[in-house]
């Protein structure tokens, strides 16, 4: 079940402060079904955030409601959440199986197949007789993970799931989250790894000092950050020509000659875009490419956290 | 041979439709973990070591009576002629001691490593309260305490039984034993229980724990005997007799008339007194001995205020915790 506009989540006028401290202000914002990210600098609210989600912080102010009910104090809401906390831990002793085991009937769960299927889920069937003590970082992270997966959730939460895991871990993950995504479920990432957000997050959530910055693809933030203007690289056959004929668009604002290209700042994307080729053709020469440098994920991060 | 159709195989989200059970499933979850962390179950031989040796320190109390009994030969002339004839009292009075041992060493490994390690959150984002985590880890602690005393006690009963000249008419003499062994045995391992979870909660490193259980035992006992030594008693009740209208003990204490009521914070004392009571014996320790002057049901009241106490710290020291 989710809310009455389909959202999963949904958090509204949030606050909480400790003293004088205020760790997340004034925060409204909605999750639906899908892969959405939740950045921010250290420090930034992003775990206080979760806590709220996962109903173990009441907030000072505000509400957050998961699956369409109240979240806080609502123990049986557990058994349709998954949540994987950054900093929880496992006990060494114990198999990654029993430790899978032991989270599925925390949640109800007596069905060995369950088990079977979220141990397989992460890849650790080989190894899932052996004491946790003796797994690597990345397969004690995978077997968090089995763990948060093996009562099937409809809502996971994963603070920092990608710690520690290697590139074929994460490639493996990827897939993972991407089917639980087409699934219909709705899976929420805390995430430093910025690349790895970008390429699985439908929808990322800004957070900076204790407030929601910026929320969306992040294609469409960046395109809404108008003190900002796009860094785009041309090649073409005629540079020099190219770069003349570029400084009278009223898009660009600067042109610079780099490294075999022309650097061109513009505030007006979708118009340089039309436009370039059409100069191009006018003085003869070849448009090999035109690339926007500055819309990854990253650099949208790195603006909105300088902001 | 006709060639089977074409399939395609689902390699994507497996959804779970097996049955959910409710809350009680979790709850049941996390008591056999706690059994199993105190048993050392699912470990290493190590961490067996000490649950068994404890084991065998509850039972060899028992094993110990037993002999003795199969030496005194004639139970009923020996208990006439005043020789000690070991009974259930006197086995609580040294179990309580190994129950002691048992709680300092155990407990802190039982809530200890689930916060040291980060481990809580594994439960608390589960169909589980905070509450339902203290009472289950609680009830798993107790259950093992209660089954080290029963043990000794079931041993005992059996041992007195065969060893008497007529067995079935010791059973038919002795069976109001029953209820009060099995009251007793609670009593003792719900405080012991209680009382180093609470210290546990609050010292995360095992050793410390253990320390602070043992030192507290020892230095409050000690204190408290020293304090509550009588010189000059007049045991009156030995003298005239039971009688309603006087105490049956009057003594001269060092720190005066407050040294009954000193008595009541001894540890020992809060087991020894109720298990003095209940088998209607005379305690041994000075600090009992001055309880003893008190009215029966204030030994019952302060065992409360012993259990109650350390529960309330117990759970003021998880609703605190934040994840």
């Amino acid at each position: 079940m989710t809310t009455a506009n389909g959202a999963s989540v949904e958090v509204q006028a949030v606050s909480k402060w400790y003293g004088n401290v205020v760790a997340v202000n004034d925060v409204s914002f909605e999750i639906y079904p899908g892969v959405t990210g939740i950045l921010g600098p250290n420090g930034a609210g992003k775990t206080t955030l979760l806590s709220m989600m996962s109903g173990l912080l009441r907030p000072s102010q505000g509400h957050v409601r998961v699956l369409g009910e109240e979240v806080v104090g609502n123990v049986g809401l557990y058994g349709r959440i998954g949540i994987m906390l950054e900093h929880d831990a496992l006990y060494p002793f114990m198999t990654g199986r029993s430790f899978v085991d032991l989270a599925a009937k925390l949640q109800g769960v007596s069905d060995p197949d369950a088990v079977e299927w979220a141990i397989g889920a992460v890849n650790l069937l080989d190894a899932q007789d052996r004491p946790t003590g003796q797994y690597s970082r990345g397969m004690r992270q995978r077997i968090r993970l089995a763990a948060t997966i093996v009562h099937d959730p409809e809502l996971l939460i994963l603070d920092e799931p990608l710690n520690g895991t290697d590139p074929r871990q994460r490639v493996e993950f990827a897939d993972f989250v991407a089917r639980m995504s087409a699934a219909g479920k709705t899976v929420l990432i805390s995430s430093h790894i910025l690349e790895e957000v970008e390429a699985l997050a439908d929808r990322i959530l800004l957070v900076v000092s204790g407030k929601l910055a910026a929320a969306g693809n992040h294609r469409e933030i960046r395109e809404k950050l108008d003190e900002r203007p796009f860094v785009v690289r041309l090649v073409a056959e005629k540079q020099r020509e190219m770069a003349a004929a570029l400084v009278g668009l009223d898009a660009v604002e600067s042109v610079r000659l780099e490294d075999g290209a022309i650097e061109v700042t513009t505030r007006n994307l979708a118009d340089l875009q039309r436009s370039a080729p059409r100069l191009a053709r006018d003085i003869g020469s070849r448009l090999y490419r035109i690339e926007p440098m500055d819309d990854s994920l990253e650099s949208v991060f790195s603006y909105v956290v300088q902001r | 041979m006709r060639q089977p159709g074409a399939e395609v195989f689902d390699l994507g989200y497996q959804r779970y439709t097996g049955p959910r059970e409710g809350r009680n499933r979790a709850r049941w979850a996390l008591f056999e973990n706690g059994v199993r962390t105190l048993l050392g179950i699912g470990r290493g031989g190590k961490a067996k070591i000490l649950p068994v040796l404890l084991f065998i320190s509850a039972i060899t109390p028992a094993v110990v009576f037993v002999v003795i009994l199969a030496f005194i030969g004639d139970l009923a002339a020996a208990v006439e002629e005043g020789d000690f004839v070991p009974g259930p009292a006197d086995y609580y009075g040294i179990v309580a001691v190994v129950l002691v041992l048992f709680g300092a060493i155990m407990a802190p490994e039982l809530l200890g490593p689930d916060r040291r390690d980060n481990v809580l959150p594994l439960y608390l984002v589960r169909p589980l309260t905070t509450l339902d985590y203290l009472v289950v880890r609680l009830l798993a602690f107790a259950v093992i305490a209660l089954a080290l005393v029963y043990s000794g006690q079931a041993v005992l009963f059996a041992g007195q039984a065969f060893t008497s000249d007529e067995p079935l008419q010791y059973l038919r003499d002795n069976w109001a034993d029953i209820p009060r062994i099995l009251l007793v045995g609670a009593v003792i391992s719900l405080f012991i229980s209680v009382a180093t979870l609470a210290v546990s909660a609050y010292v995360v490193r095992r050793a410390v724990a253990a320390a602070v259980i043992i030192g507290a035992y020892i230095v409050i006992g000690g204190v408290v005997d020293g304090l509550t030594f009588a010189e000059n008693c007049t045991d009156f009740e030995a003298d005239f007799g039971e009688s309603p209208f006087f105490e049956d003990r009057e003594c001269d204490y060092l720190i005066g008339d407050f040294a009954p009521y000193l008595g009541l914070l001894q540890p020992a004392g809060v087991t020894d007194n109720i298990n003095a009571l209940v088998f209607d014996l005379d305690p041994q320790s000075p600090a009992s001995l001055a309880v003893s002057e008190l009215p029966d049901l204030t030994p019952v009241a302060a065992y409360l205020v012993w259990v109650i106490v350390p529960a309330a710290m117990l759970w003021n020291r998880y609703r605190r915790i934040r994840l």
